[in-house]
């Protein structure tokens, strides 16, 4: 596995959200449900680079939605995620898992 | 020989004109295609900008529903990728109107610049990256 296949861990969350919110997943939901769940705050900015990157190398695929009057008429960018998307998570959490496996550590040390 | 002599003195107009009318046809080709070129580079760049400015930001107003901050916006929307250009206004604009509701219109206008401004970073890096040598400075670090 070469260094551009490995992902990082904001790539990690976002794949798993959109993975999450398939097939609906866009910018607003995307960071909602990581807030919701990780407690961490990433800016748009943060979010759209990295989605834009993870399209660039095939792991997601976006399409335009639809425009409501809440988003000033424009229209949403959904992302979904690719099969190669899938392989490059399931490999990334799998090497997470042996590396945690039979440590006997559950959390984070306080 | 008085004959050959007065044909040699029309030749000089004769290129005069022919030159004149060829450097004229040429320059006008020249002046549209670039304008033509320019129109289309501006176009390609911010065309969603554009449509931007005259439907939504107008029809906005029309309805009387709080807005965003029209500087934070227009800062925002720089070295975004045009792809997403109109999608992340439509974002920010979503979460301005919901904080709006949940903790008012200051403190929704204030999360908006906040967003704009921590954006600016990873927006700027991606464009230089997308600009070329930085990108190829990049992909040298990172191979």
């Amino acid at each position: 596995m070469s260094r551009n296949d490995e992902l990082t861990d904001i790539e990690r969350l976002l794949l798993l959200a959109v993975l999450r919110l398939h097939p609906h997943g866009y910018g607003v939901s995307i960071r909602d449900e990581i807030e919701a769940r990780t407690k961490r705050q990433y800016s748009f900015g943060t979010i759209y680079t990295t989605l834009d990157r993870l399209e660039q190398r095939g792991y997601v695929k976006s399409r335009e939605g639809e425009a409501t009057a809440a988003r000033g008429g424009r229209k949403k960018l959904h992302y979904e995620l690719t099969g190669e998307g899938n392989l490059a998570l399931e490999r990334s959490l799998a090497a997470l898992d042996a590396m945690r496996a039979g440590i006997g550590w559950k959390g984070a040390v306080a | 020989m008085r004959n050959n002599r007065v044909i040699t003195s029309k030749r000089p107009l004769r290129i005069f004109v022919f030159g004149f009318f060829s450097v004229l046809v040429a320059s006008t080709v020249l002046h549209e295609s670039v304008i033509g070129v320019a129109g289309l580079i501006v176009i390609k760049l911010f065309g969603d900008e554009i449509l931007d400015a005259v439907t939504y930001r107008p029809r906005r107003k029309i309805l009387n529903v709080p807005t965003p901050p029209i500087w934070a916006e227009r800062i925002g929307s720089l070295f975004v990728e045009p792809k997403q250009r109109l999608a992340i206004l439509g974002d920010r604009e979503e979460r301005f109107h919901r904080e709006a509701k949940q903790f008012g219109l200051k403190r929704a206008k204030w999360f908006y610049w906040r967003d704009v401004l921590v954006s600016a970073a990873p927006f700027i890096f991606a464009w230089l990256k997308r600009a070329g040598i930085v990108g190829l400075i990049w992909k040298a670090l990172t191979k």
